[in-house]
């Protein structure tokens, strides 16, 4: 039975870390495949106490198969790990939790349904209670956590969601702190709030390891990095004396970053699509609120939030899928591509071969099909030819779609979407988890479209990403636009506190 | 009146093997896994209550090896659908047809013989002796008082005990469960399996306690009725109960009427438990899509630690 290390033994308090550089974590050699995709491929780690280290890489480079193996998630093919000297048995979370590790994983792995105490008490001796009520109340005081133990977790704002995720790991006294992506669904604000708690808690004598592909916040909080790419650890070392070109060529492989920067300004024509006061509702609260957006041809307007403020009603409020409770949508364009968020779900057919996939949008046409057949092997050229124009990595083009990665399956899907020569692109979190090649294919692509003379929105959590291809760029928060911005006058650090509805008014 | 309270004091009989029934179910849902096979569950508790009755002409006894036998049938759901991740509905399916003909092989020589054992009815003192309430209500066997505290225990354990926090965290959310040190797979097997003890326990009550008979797919769809009062009583106890009661009352006008001679086909009335079933459901299922109250997030889905 795991019990509550808190309760225990005291927790480790300021100015207590009498042995600075006791090594806490030891990973030797960990080897973890999907497959024949080898996702850590002999992975060494070290952390000491009080150690804040950054885990950098890119998507897909293997930083969260290596913390779930660090968790007990994942069984390693090979390697082992050991804390403060004693071997961890793998593949068990609840060894790892006794050991004191304990992870803030991206969806913070918490029930909805429970109250704060409970999400807090889950796998340890107790169930709740008043008593305990008090108690996890005292813990998030201490942490500085303004949380209602009484509060069910479905009501909690995504950054309370991840005080809890952290206080759970507080609670049981852990102090290995291992925290997945934690500024991904944050604003810049929350994430300057969490760094905050994050100097308290190293300087209380635990450590932390935080992955990121977010230079800036490395060189921001880290005492040491550690990069990945391919699954290998290329790099090593402390942050001082790294700058951000040095870990991106690290991360990336090569100078390919050094040359991302803002891309040619666009030439704005007539108006193709004109929301005004454009309101929806979803789930009881307004999906969207009044929003007013203007799209010409030959620009790229950008969106930038955070995720859950309403950018999926917009994208398809835009896209002509969902039509408002109030307001108008006018659109001049005689065709328009949409790329959705959920590639798989809204935008692609798994079960289907890439061929058909590739067809979706033409297979009506009488070049493809008679109304009681379709031509196959004109639907097979037509889909050799955007496998070759778009680098789509399969060599049959009857090849199942599921099997592709994800930069595979944008691919097939920009593909299909962008042949028709649309007037109006809207692309929703068009590059989120894709390698930097593929990332940059899209972007490139969505560039060249606008500059043929289509007008393109773009949906992005990626601020960088939002600020480099946009000729006007607009905030969205709760539903409603709360800034306006033009190529020039972008403002990082005023979007940044938009994003989170702060900022001047 | 008589005739009313007749239907009152039949339908509590009626009701308890649904309850028990319903709360086995319930168990096994709240930790994730939908068992669809409670009516086979049943079916061979009732056979094997029967014969281990008929052969120690003892009925507790009988009623124990229902338990077991209820147990040992849901054990094969749990294997199948928590360790080897079948799907859940079509396993429930398969343990249904598999215990109607499990069980009609099994009392093949006991259909029409007596149990010899029986279960009956002790009179509380004092309380029976109540004006119109103490024979309807105080004139019972020892598995018809019980239901109820049984019920309020269940209710305590899901909602004052650290197992039941576990329970409900398997069924809700078994990733952040399993990433708490919560041990999902244990938890959800013992689900299952009490579930099945249970079930065995309601099919054994027809048998051995109701009818003291043993006929071929005696229990007649209550395992079906019993699934859908889980949904009924949204997944609580003490209103899967109530649900449980009020079926029982439904099943047993249909006899009361025909023994006073309603003039209506007896076909038509044997149907109204069903067709109660289906008013029911459809009322509760509204409710139930505009508010999801009750229902564990994660039912139905098996759990793999190693998913991506």
């Amino acid at each position: 039975m795991l019990t509550n290390r808190a309760n225990a033994k005291a927790a480790p308090e300021l100015g207590a870390a009498s042995e600075p550089a006791a090594t806490v974590l030891e990973v030797r050699g960990i080897t973890k495949s999907f497959g024949d995709r080898v996702a850590n491929d002999h992975v060494d780690l070290t952390l000491k106490a009080g150690e804040i280290r950054a885990l950098l890489g890119e998507n897909g480079a293997g930083k969260t198969t290596l913390i779930s193996v660090l968790c007990g998630q994942y069984f390693p093919d090979s390697g082992t790990v050991a804390v403060r000297g004693r071997p961890l048995a793998p593949g068990s979370p609840r060894a790892a939790l006794a050991a004191g590790i304990g992870v803030v994983h991206q969806d913070f792995r918490l029930v909805p349904r429970f109250t704060v105490t409970e999400n807090v008490v889950l796998g340890t001796e107790s169930w709740g209670g008043r008593k305990v009520e008090q108690d996890v109340a005292a813990h998030a005081a201490a942490a500085g956590f303004g949380l209602d133990p009484r509060a069910p977790a479905w009501s909690l704002s995504v950054g309370e969601l991840q005080q809890l995720a952290i206080l759970k790991l507080l609670y049981r006294g852990l102090d290995i702190l291992i925290l997945d992506e934690p500024t991904a669904v944050l604003s810049p604000p929350q994430a300057a709030e969490l760094f905050e708690s994050m100097r308290k808690l190293a300087g209380g004598g635990r450590s932390i390891i935080f992955i990121t592909h977010r230079l800036r916040e490395v060189i921001a909080m880290a005492d040491e990095v550690t990069i990945l790419r391919h699954g290998k650890v290329v790099a090593d070392r402390e942050v001082a004396g790294l700058d951000a070109l040095q870990m991106s060529v690290l991360m990336i492989g090569s100078d390919a970053a050094a040359q991302q920067g803002a891309s040619r300004a666009g030439t704005p024509g007539e108006i193709v699509l004109k929301l005004e006061s454009a309101t929806v509702e979803g789930r009881g609260v307004r999906a969207l609120d009044r929003v007013g957006l203007e799209v010409r041809r030959g620009e790229i307007v950008g969106v930038a939030g955070i995720s859950g403020n309403g950018q999926n009603a917009l994208a398809e409020v835009a896209a002509g899928i969902l039509r408002p409770i109030a307001g108008s949508r006018t659109c001049i364009a005689s065709a328009v591509a949409y790329i959705p968020e959920a590639r798989l779900e809204r935008g692609l057919v798994g079960a289907m071969s890439v061929s058909e996939n590739l067809s979706l949008r033409q297979y009506l046409r009488p070049t493809m099909s008679h109304p009681l057949w379709i031509w196959s092997h004109r639907m097979t050229s037509l889909a050799r030819r955007l496998i070759e124009a778009f680098s789509i990595p399969v060599k049959n083009p009857d090849s199942r779609l599921a099997d592709l990665s994800g930069g595979g399956l944008q691919r097939v899907l920009l593909a299909r979407e962008l042949d028709e020569q649309p007037d109006l692109i809207i692309a929703a979190q068009p590059t989120r988890g894709l390698d930097v090649a593929s990332s940059a294919m899209v972007r490139s692509q969505l560039v060249g479209h606008r500059d043929r003379g289509a007008g393109v929105v773009v949906i992005s959590e990626d601020l960088d990403e939002i600020l480099e291809l946009s000729d006007r760029v607009l905030v969205l928060f709760k539903g409603a636009v709360v800034g306006e911005y033009s190529r020039g006058s972008f403002d990082r650090a005023e979007i940044g506190l938009r994003m989170g509805g702060e900022g001047p008014d | 009146m008589t005739f009313w309270l007749n239907s009152v004091s039949v339908g509590i009989v009626l009701g308890t093997p649904l309850a028990y029934a319903a709360l086995g179910e319930l168990i096994a849902e709240r930790a994730g896994v939908m068992n669809l096979g409670v009516e086979g569950m049943m079916l061979i508790g009732a056979v094997v209550g029967f014969i281990v009755t008929v052969r120690t002409q003892n009925a507790f006894l009988g009623m124990a090896g229902a338990v077991v036998a209820g147990a040992a049938l849901a054990s094969v759901h749990a294997v199948m659908t928590v360790g080897l991740r079948v799907n859940q509905i079509v396993m429930g399916l398969t343990l249904t047809i598999l215990g109607a003909g499990l069980s009609a092989y099994l009392g093949a020589g006991y259909a029409g013989r007596r149990p010899g054992g029986e279960i009956n009815a002790i009179p509380i003192p004092v309380l029976s002796q109540l004006p119109v309430i103490g024979s309807v209500l105080f004139n019972h066997d020892v598995f018809v008082y019980a239901v109820p505290f049984i019920a309020i225990g269940i209710w305590l354990l899901i909602y004052r005990t650290r197992f039941g926090l576990w329970l409900r965290a398997a069924g809700e959310q078994p990733g952040a469960a399993d990433a708490s040190g919560v041990p999902v797979f244990l938890i959800r097997y013992l689900a299952v399996i009490v579930g099945g003890g249970f079930a065995g326990l309601a099919g054994a009550y027809f048998s051995v306690v109701y009818t003291r008979s043993w006929a071929e797919g005696m229990t007649g769809g209550r395992g079906w009725i019993a699934i859908a009062l889980v949904i009924f009583g949204t997944w609580n106890p003490i209103v899967v109960l109530v649900g449980a009661l009020i079926f029982g009352f439904v099943d047993g006008l249909n006899f009361q009427l025909q023994s006073v001679g309603v003039p209506v086909s007896s076909h038509l009335l044997a149907m109204m438990p069903y067709v109660f079933t289906l008013v029911v459901l459809i009322i509760t299922w509204t409710r139930l899509r505009r508010r999801r109250v009750g229902m564990p997030e994660a039912l139905g889905l098996p759990y793999e630690r190693e998913a991506r």
